[in-house]
């Protein structure tokens, strides 16, 4: 059953491969309609990863539309690209490292939370409640973590990147990867066994 | 707290997305951005890019709505597999109907050769034979076909191959069924051998006869090849009879029966010879002597050949039978090499002699 699901995903896997193949070669040849299906796809993916790692909405918000612009520029200059996600997750990141750069320090926000519950109407007042908790106190205990544990528990855990690529994200080993990833999780379940105790 | 736990609260954080109004603004604008810098719907810098992009798009969307769409729901996987049989199956009824250089004669052949796999060592020599009359079908249907004359000559070469190669196995599987079957079922096989060697024999004469006009050098010599291969298996087959006949319980009329057909096709092929030699304006009047003589010598050996028959000793008129046929085939060659120094006619009526611009072949 395993060994069955596991060759249905790599189809499913390949045929978004090929799509992808398919699009990036189009947006290369100036194809905007292409890039639009990009942006469908990967958009909240990329808004998630710098939501966690950057202080406001706002941020996040510009930081992600100006991956996607990066990107395009990026493509129209003919070089080549991989991984589609992996290369817009660099792009992310290293928009990120700028911004920190630039403001320094980081403010901690969790208004944003109200937004992100409301749309969950299927849940009754108090799940909810209890939904903006638990993800509150997830959200400030990665956000406790160090950089590179966030950035592996973000895009393994989170986001679903393999940890393949996440090793080539993060330019470590992917033997190197799998440690840290154990270890970001390690460290998360400390910090938020320490909040529960307090 | 243990780790399915944790990476599931992590997941949660999986509702964390931007509002549908900010994902729509953005796309718009980023858009309208991106246009503004100079972009525009797929442009192909030239007709081949333009062609590979499609092919690519064709084949993803064909991929995704077929063979995707199978693999990631089971259900789909037997009518997918439904549709693969039925098309097999209509490739497979089309291809009996194919000829060489045709798509599916491919699926033709690849469907005798399983079969000859598997059939049992006793069936495989009348399995082999039995190809023999389909190539047989096959080189009359080719000659009557409306290709033009490099494809039929292209046709004519492979199904010969197919031919000789089959025969070839034939042969060689008589030899090997000799020590271990009955008579009776060896003497069988030798015979059907000896008949599939003469209609190929005819067949070739025939395909000689038609294209001879624009065959190349390289198809003649082939069709040359191959009547030497039939004449050697019919000989092979002829022996087997006369060797095993009589422990086979087949009748002495038989046996009979085979060797004068044997005898009759050499002494057609002394005739043509004499024709030939007759005709052609030989450089060389010693040659043309030389020849002459030959066929003369295997007339006669033939002749003898006739009275052991008569006389019912089938091994010597085999003997002599064996021997006229060398004769012939030496006074081919002698007039064939000559032949192919000088610049000859080509016969103006092709029904009644071969080229004689190569080696003769009968």
């Amino acid at each position: 059953m395993y060994i069955a699901k596991g060759y249905f995903y790599r189809k499913l896997a390949m045929r978004q491969h090929i799509h992808e193949r398919i699009l990036l070669y189009k947006i290369q040849k100036g194809d905007t309609e292409s890039f639009g299906k990009i942006y469908d796809f990967y958009h909240e993916r990329i808004y998630r990863y710098v939501y966690l790692k950057l202080p406001t909405q706002e941020d996040a918000e510009d930081i992600s539309a100006d991956t996607f612009l990066r990107a395009w520029q990026y493509l129209q200059e003919k070089k080549v690209v991989r991984s589609l996600q992996a290369f817009l997750y660099q792009i992310a990141r290293n928009l990120v490292v700028d911004f920190y750069r630039r403001r320094g320090g980081k403010v901690e926000s969790i208004d944003e939370l109200e937004i992100v519950v409301a749309d969950r109407g299927d849940l009754s007042l108090e799940e909810k409640m209890m939904l903006k908790s638990d993800i509150a106190q997830v959200e400030r205990g990665i956000r406790q973590l160090k950089d590179i544990y966030r950035d592996v528990v973000i895009l393994h855990y989170l986001n679903d990147v393999p940890l393949k690529e996440v090793a080539r994200l993060i330019e470590k080993s992917q033997g190197a990867t799998r440690v840290l990833a154990h270890r970001a999780v390690k460290t998360l379940r400390d910090i938020l066994s320490d909040t529960k105790k307090a | 707290m243990r780790k399915s736990t944790l990476i599931k609260q992590i997941k949660l954080l999986q509702t964390i997305k931007p509002s549908k109004d900010w994902s729509d603004k953005t796309r718009s604008i980023l858009l309208a951005q991106i246009r503004a810098q100079g972009a525009s719907p797929a442009k192909s810098a030239n007709a081949l890019s333009a062609v590979k992009a499609y092919g690519l798009t064709a084949w993803s969307d064909f991929y995704r709505a077929t063979i995707g769409v199978a693999f990631s729901r089971p259900r789909n996987a037997f009518a997918a597999f439904g549709i693969l049989a039925i098309m097999g199956f209509f490739a497979y009824t089309q291809a009996q109907h194919s000829l060489p250089g045709e798509p599916l004669y491919s699926v033709k052949q690849t469907e005798e050769t399983i079969k000859v796999a598997f059939a049992s060592p006793q069936d495989r020599p009348s399995f082999e034979l039995s190809l023999i009359e389909k190539r047989i079908q096959e080189l009359e249907m080719l000659r009557g076909s409306g290709l033009d004359a490099a494809a039929k000559e292209r046709g004519v070469k492979t199904l010969v191959d197919s031919m000789s190669e089959n025969l070839k196995n034939a042969e060689h599987n008589l030899d090997s069924l000799k020590s271990q079957e009955e008579p009776k079922k060896v003497v069988h096989i030798a015979s059907l051998v000896k008949e599939k060697a003469g209609d190929y024999r005819k067949a070739l004469k025939e395909t000689l006869v038609t294209q001879s006009a624009t065959s190349s050098k390289d198809l003649l010599e082939k069709i040359g090849e191959a009547v030497a291969t039939a004449n050697s298996a019919g000989t092979h087959a002829l022996e087997v009879i006369v060797d095993k006949g009589a422990s086979a319980g087949i009748s002495e009329s038989e046996v009979a029966a085979h060797l004068n057909a044997s005898v009759k096709e050499i002494e057609e092929d002394a005739k043509t010879l004499k024709q030939t030699v007759s005709m052609a304006a030989l450089s060389s009047p010693d040659k043309k002597r030389e020849t002459l003589e030959k066929s003369k010598e295997a007339t006669k050996i033939l002749k003898e050949a006739k009275e052991s028959i008569k006389q019912k000793d089938f091994k010597v008129a085999l003997l002599k039978l064996t021997q006229g046929k060398e004769l012939i085939h030496a006074a081919q060659d002698t007039i064939g090499a000559s032949a192919s120094s000088t610049d000859m006619n080509t016969p103006t009526d092709a029904t009644s002699t071969p080229n004689t611009k190569i080696k003769l072949i009968f």
